[in-house]
């Protein structure tokens, strides 16, 4: 059984497609060079199609590339939403702990200053 | 290698009080959340009440006494994605230096046995891999939307 799947659900995924240089290589070429089908990325990236192709299918899965019909083959694009939710996601919680660290800092240097001051009277 | 948030900071206390503000309910509440239910035993279940009102609901995975918190966490019927957050103590010249680790979850990659198959190991990770990622990613939006 499968269910809707929110948004940001997605943001573990996409980092874990991410994680692969190779894979970044891949969807950094699709990027740059725009639509293009595994065969032509063979010739650009130093791996098999074949492995171009299992990359592809994993950044398929997590939101990153869609694909098209053209001919024979199918021709993959960038589609940028789940980046957008992923670089959120570690703005947002980059800068939660900012805040939170922020307090702990006050927090203990609070508890510092009474023993500073018995330690030295 | 994996995305991740660090974070580190230096206190001007010895690590056995910085444990006690990162491990004691009446301290938590000082820092972590408004309202926080966190015991620090493997397993437990707690939640975490921000000052928006957010909630998340938190399972505490790992405990090195003095050393080591870990917990898994995420928003009570909210966006969705679960994290990890590791908390470690240290000492250090000034005090005690804690260092906080938070990245997501990979879940939804268990849906698919394609996806099963790519799976890279999270527990890999370094700093500077990440901050690699984080410009590639920046730099892969830059491309995109161009």
């Amino acid at each position: 059984m499968t269910r809707p799947v929110p948004a940001d659900d997605a943001v573990g995924e996409v980092f874990a497609a991410l994680a692969d240089p190779t894979r970044r290589a891949v969807l950094r070429s699709v990027a740059d060079d725009g639509p293009c089908t595994a065969t032509e990325l063979a010739t650009r990236i130093p791996v098999t199609r074949q492995a171009i192709a299992k990359h592809l299918a994993v950044l398929q899965s997590a939101g990153l590339v869609a694909t098209a019909r053209a001919g024979r083959e199918q021709q993959f694009s960038v589609t940028p939403g789940p980046l957008l939710d992923a670089g959120a996601w570690l703005t947002r919680t980059g800068t939660a702990w900012d805040d939170r660290l922020d307090r702990l800092q006050r927090l203990a240097h609070d508890r510092s200053r009474p023993r500073a001051a018995s330690d030295g009277g | 290698m994996a995305p991740e948030i660090t974070r580190q900071v230096t206190l001007d206390i010895d690590p056995e009080a910085a444990w006690d503000l990162l491990t004691r309910p009446e301290d938590l509440e000082g820092w972590l959340g408004d309202e926080v239910v966190l015991d620090p035993t493997p397993g437990a279940a707690g939640s975490v009440r921000d000052h928006d009102g957010t909630e998340r609901r938190l399972v505490v995975e790992e405990v090195d006494h003095g050393q080591r918190l870990s917990w898994r966490w995420w928003i009570e019927g909210g966006d969705g994605v679960a994290s990890r957050v590791e908390i470690t103590v240290a000492p250090s010249d000034a005090g005690a230096l804690v260092t906080v680790i938070e990245r997501p979850l990979p879940r939804s990659l268990d849906r698919t046995a394609v996806a099963r198959a790519q799976v890279v190991p999270l527990a890999a990770a370094d700093a500077w891999s990440n901050r690699l990622l984080h410009l590639e990613a920046m730099l892969l939006l830059v491309a995109a939307r161009g």
